[in-house]
């Protein structure tokens, strides 16, 4: 069992656990004066940042050949544009 | 070269040029990255739709139960260490008898978030908010929708793996089987933490 808990999967999952309660937080309250545009900025960059995480820690893409890293990095990025990408030309 | 303990690399052996592991089955993968494709496709309708209606769909968001989807994420994130755990338990012989129990943890957290979407959607439609509402509601419905009858393939992969996990002894096959069912399970989380920024925090 100490040998799951210290998979490096398990540090990443209370990261990704914070930073969700974080993102809600960020989107919810706004906090440090942040306008709606840079907090909807910010939680969806978050969310771009922790799905990466999900892929390379817990799909364990991570060891995979770069080819597979690569298509995962790409759906990320067009993720990204589709998403971050047409709200900052709202 | 990377490795993962316990795993061989067949991969390595048929591509020298591109060493690394491949979870599961290859072709899980074109079926998965399809999947996400689509729903890049639907992120980007959606955010398109509301260029044109900010102000229609801030204030429909502004009516979503966020805890909920909040507390739906939390689940979903802790289902996927627990399949992580499950599978690396099996493929590496570890803790044998309880890698099953990951695997039912994670199925618990997974009928969690139905009925958590369930109390959301009645909670909405009380509230009067429906699909036809507009715009917003409908691709809210119809995204979260899609999303959970995937979360409900999901359950079963992971109904799937707990019985592959319970079995006395497990082949190579099984293993990859296992592998493919666990990424499939880990796109259902990752496509609703998209989906919780996107609908529930973006203003």
């Amino acid at each position: 069992m100490s040998t799951l808990i210290r998979s490096a999967a398990t540090p990443v999952w209370l990261l990704l656990m914070a930073a969700t309660v974080a993102g809600y937080a960020i989107g919810e309250d706004r906090p440090f004066g942040l306008s709606p545009g840079q907090a909807s900025v910010t939680v969806l960059a978050l969310a771009l940042v922790k799905i990466r995480f999900i892929v390379r820690y817990f799909m364990e893409i991570r060891h995979a050949p770069l080819p597979l890293k690569f298509a995962f990095d790409a759906w990320i990025v067009v993720a990204g544009i589709s998403t971050i990408g047409i709200y900052l030309i709202s | 070269m990377p490795s993962i303990p316990g795993v061989a690399d067949p991969v390595a052996e048929r591509h020298p040029r591109f060493p690394g592991n491949v979870p599961g089955e290859a072709g899980i993968y074109i079926f998965i990255l399809g999947d996400m494709l689509l729903y890049t496709l639907l992120f980007g309708s959606f955010m398109v739709d509301r260029r044109g209606n900010v102000n229609l769909y801030n204030a429909s968001a502004d009516t979503l139960h966020v805890t909920f989807g909040m507390i739906n994420a939390l689940l979903l994130l802790t289902a996927s260490l627990l399949v992580f755990w499950g599978v690396r338990s099996v493929r590496e012989n570890l803790t044998p008898r309880r890698a099953p129990r990951f695997f039912v943890g994670a199925i618990v957290c997974s009928l969690g978030f139905i009925g958590n979407k369930y109390f959301e959607y009645a909670g909405l439609i009380c509230e009067g908010h429906t699909p036809v509402e507009n715009a917003f509601y409908t691709y809210y419905f119809v995204l979260t929708g899609i999303h959970l009858t995937h979360l409900v393939a999901g359950t079963l992969v992971l109904i799937f793996l707990w019985r592959v996990a319970s079995k006395k002894a497990r082949t190579r096959t099984d293993i990859r089987a296992m592998e493919s069912g666990a990424a499939f399970w880990h796109v259902v989380d990752l496509l609703w933490i998209m989906l919780f920024a996107l609908l529930f925090l973006v203003r």
